[in-house]
């Protein structure tokens, strides 16, 4: 695990601190690489997601607090967003601690999945590349979103997000099985095993997990 | 028009087995909880899901049901049933039964802590309870506990302390008093006293505390009470900044809470960050797949014999009254999908609006493998 000096200016909070944010631009960001390459998913042997691991940044976010990522399936712009809740995968989200950021910037390893958002097996939207074919009742989307948020997920001042696109990934020729809990069956009675993660990254509804590179969190 | 009505008081055998089917108009469902007035039930208990479940309750009272009498009926003072606000029955035209078919209302009093909320559940006091422990071994029999939501418990640094890792054993260190230096934790760290604080006794996040370290948490002579010589109040670090225990600093103290209420709350977390403990940093990720080694469900309480599981995402218990509005509410919480019906107001499916109430407010849904008797719940019962 990485760990960075915590720089003392402007992180110590003594005393009570009001969560209000300035009338400031929300905060700026990038997602690298982008188009995300991800292996291709196979419902018929029980995956429902892949996840490959890409570098988010950002800047100008508030000073001092943490930095909420998650994958979203529409723009903090879009009328019908509505909430994060309402509008985010609740299992993709990590934060980002003050203590590893400097004046409101800063950068996370963060993993991005290909498929059915995992929060549920009643979910009804999914991330996907052009050619896939996602399952009945799933809303297929070709551009997801990568969200940051300050303070937390209820934020608008600095929240902003980052479209992402998915391509094929075809570099990767092993598949590691990894033990894990047993998932029931989901949507058309693919067989699903929960893997183990560690340090942050989302549970993942697969039998195996095809990772290009992992960074430490920190 | 047929009309079926149960008029029996008490317990009801029936199995409930909610859909959004038709059945036959001026009719309260058969078998259920239902019985075509509006009861007004009152929750007590935790505060960690105090404001989940006002989001929960704000839905379900808002949710479409039965066809309503708008008029009075019969010479005041001596009006007649159907009073306003109550079903009609004698040409009732709603077939809705997957959302709140007698339009109960559902009030959430202001949290005194789990422990308490379960004892005035089981003296009478309330009709159902809040809380973020499990049962437990003994002095709750007859109440059920519904799992309905996922949290992690955090251990916290505060006052611009960078978070660490620590293990297990280095957190029961802490609060037992054999680890009081901060460079015991990590060599590289400036020597520095300790300061663990301490929190309500009838807290649920205590006792979920109590569990990981496998000891009473404030039972330790180093461990802090506030200023005022009481323990903290669950999950609002404010306390620990305006009554701080004497001779303490913020930045050496340690205290822990719920994952969902600090990261949902800046106010209550202030300058509070999340340490990892034996490796794993807490995420809505770790506490899902269980990597994280602190987390817990957090509970919808009710007296069994109002409402028990039964198999196949099925219930039993009463038929009528605030028995059965809970026996209800409790089935439309631990419902799946196909079950629920649609928002009047925005068209979306109550169950993915109760999903982005869970989630506004930090918890997570339980995970499809560990959810019970056929729902969206992991159920329990008090031995």
């Amino acid at each position: 695990m990485l760990r960075k000096i915590m720089v003392s200016m402007g992180l110590a909070a003594v005393g009570l601190l009001a969560v209000a944010g300035p009338a400031s631009a929300a905060g700026t960001g990038s997602v690298t690489p982008n188009p995300v390459p991800i292996p291709a998913i196979d419902p018929a042997v029980g995956f429902t997601q892949k996840v490959n691991a890409v570098t988010v940044e950002w800047s100008n976010m508030a000073v001092g607090q943490p930095v909420y990522i998650s994958i979203c399936r529409r723009a903090q712009s879009d009328p019908l967003f509505g909430s994060y809740g309402a509008s985010c995968s609740n299992l993709s989200e990590v934060i980002a601690s003050p203590a590893f950021q400097v004046n409101g910037a800063g950068s996370k390893t963060f993993d991005v999945f290909r498929g059915l958002n995992p929060d549920d097996p009643d979910t009804d939207w999914g991330c996907y590349a052009a050619g896939d074919v996602a399952p009945a009742g799933v809303q297929k989307l070709t551009t997801c979103f990568i969200r940051l948020a300050s303070g937390s997920e209820a934020d608008t001042t600095f929240a902003h997000t980052i479209p992402f696109t998915i391509t094929n990934d075809t570099s990767t020729t092993t598949t590691t099985t990894i033990p894990g809990n047993p998932d029931p069956v989901v949507s058309e009675a693919s067989s699903v095993v929960l893997l183990p993660v560690v340090a942050g990254g989302i549970a993942l509804l697969a039998v195996g997990v095809q990772r290009r590179r992992r960074m430490a969190q920190f | 028009m047929k009309i079926m009505r149960k008029m029996a008081v008490g317990v009801s055998l029936g199995a409930t087995l909610l859909a959004v089917t038709g059945l036959p108009a001026g009719a309260d469902p058969a078998d259920t909880g239902w019985d075509d007035k509006a009861d007004i039930i009152v929750g007590q208990g935790s505060d960690t899901t105090y404001r989940v479940m006002s989001g929960l309750s704000d839905t379900y009272n808002a949710a479409n049901g039965c066809v309503v009498a708008t008029a009075d009926s019969g010479t005041p003072p001596n009006y007649t049933s159907p009073l306003s606000g109550d079903c009609v029955v004698s040409g009732q035209t709603s077939t809705i039964i997957g959302g709140n078919w007698d339009h109960d209302i559902v009030a959430n009093k202001y949290p005194v802590g789990s422990s308490q909320g379960v004892k005035e559940l089981l003296t009478g006091r309330v009709d159902y309870a809040r809380s973020s422990r499990p049962p437990k071994t003994s002095g709750e029999t007859g109440s059920t506990f519904w799992g309905f939501a996922k949290d992690g418990i955090t251990i916290v640094v505060m006052g611009g302390r960078a978070p660490l890792n620590i293990t297990q054993a280095q957190a029961a260190g802490i609060w037992n008093c054999s680890i009081t230096d901060w460079n015991q934790l990590d060599g590289s760290l400036p020597s520095a006293p300790i300061h663990p604080y301490g929190m309500n006794p009838s807290s649920g996040t205590k006792a979920s505390m109590d569990t990981f370290l496998g000891f009473d948490a404030n039972a330790g002579a180093c461990v802090k009470k506030l200023s005022t010589n009481v323990f903290a109040f669950e999950n609002d670090v404010k306390q620990l900044i305006d009554q701080p225990a004497a001779g303490t600093s913020l930045a050496n103290s340690i205290w822990w809470g719920s994952y969902a209420e600090f990261k949902t709350y800046a106010f209550k977390r202030q300058s509070a960050d999340y340490l990892s403990i034996n490796g794993v940093a807490v995420s809505n990720g770790t506490i899902a797949n269980n990597s994280y080694p602190i987390k817990r469900y957090v509970y919808h309480v009710t007296k069994s014999a109002d409402v028990s599981p039964i198999g196949g995402g099925a219930t039993a218990g009463a038929d009528t009254g605030k028995g059965g509005a809970v026996r209800e509410l409790t089935e439309w919480m631990c419902k799946p999908k196909a079950g629920h019906t649609t928002s009047d107001y925005t068209g979306e499916n109550l169950y993915d609006l109760n999903t982005g109430v869970i989630s506004n407010n930090g918890f997570q849904r339980i995970p499809a493998a560990e959810r019970t008797n056929g729902g969206v719940c992991a159920v329990t019962a008090a031995p």
